[in-house]
């Protein structure tokens, strides 16, 4: 699906995801997992990637079914170098408010991967 | 219409001297997020001794949530207060841990014993 590039249209799609994990039975802290996941996709996404431009969209797919979730999200900036993120739980960078968002997914779902564009976040969590 | 699996956010705060203590409930999503740190930035606008966030009824917090309490922190250290944790459960104590912000902040499992 094809949202704006606002906070609440991703609200919407992150309930329609987590309600179809809901229903598939995956654990709390599997649910908790992939809602914090796509929050901060969705929230890189629109504000990193689009720069809120309500003339661009953000492109949410997903697929999950008993085993594992899969959800892509794609947003129309220029992307970015994943590996030139610095490190939020280094000493230097604990007190920022801010950065923590990749960690929080590499640290949450069990794979994370980008196209060579850096403008698309791939993630996979398995139900266990 | 999809049913909304989150709560909503609820805030309450109370204050006794240079004391001042905030009892967060609910869901700190992206969508909530700027209205605790707009509620954390009215707190610590005056200068205060201790400040404790009491996390007893958080069940979400994503980075935008962190970044509002890591903000107060920073202002009311600047001023050589205290902003301390109270009782985040385990879901949340697990991404303070992942963060390394159990490092930052202080943690306490009651408000009585925050403020000893």
């Amino acid at each position: 699906m094809v949202i704006a590039s606002d906070l609440r249209a991703a609200r919407e799609v992150a309930q329609e995801v987590l309600a179809e994990i809901a229903r598939l039975g995956y654990s709390q802290a599997c649910v908790f997992a992939i809602r914090l996941a796509l929050e901060e996709g969705l929230n890189n996404a629109i504000r990193h990637g689009n720069g809120y431009d309500p003339d661009k969209t953000v492109e949410v797919s997903f697929d999950v079914n008993q085993q594992r979730a899969v959800i892509a999200i794609t947003d129309q900036g220029p992307g970015f170098n994943p590996r030139s993120v610095p490190d939020p739980t280094s000493d230097e960078n604990l007190g920022k408010p801010t950065g923590r968002g990749i960690m929080l997914i590499r640290a949450y779902m069990d794979e994370v991967g980008y196209n060579p564009r850096g403008n698309q976040i791939r993630m996979v969590k398995l139900n266990r | 219409m999809t049913e909304p699996i989150d709560t909503p956010l609820e805030l309450d705060v109370s204050e006794q001297g240079d004391v001042r203590v905030v009892r967060i409930w609910g869901s700190v999503g992206m969508n909530e997020a700027d209205r605790l740190r707009i509620a954390l930035d009215e707190v610590v606008a005056e200068p205060a001794r201790i400040v404790v966030l009491d996390l007893s009824g958080m069940d979400f917090i994503c980075s935008l949530g962190l970044g509002a309490m890591i903000a107060a922190y920073q202002k009311v250290r600047s001023r050589a207060g205290d902003l301390k944790l109270v009782n985040p459960q385990p879901p949340i104590r697990q991404v303070l841990e992942a963060t390394r912000l159990t490092e930052l902040f202080p943690i306490f499992p009651s408000v009585e014993e925050a403020l000893l």
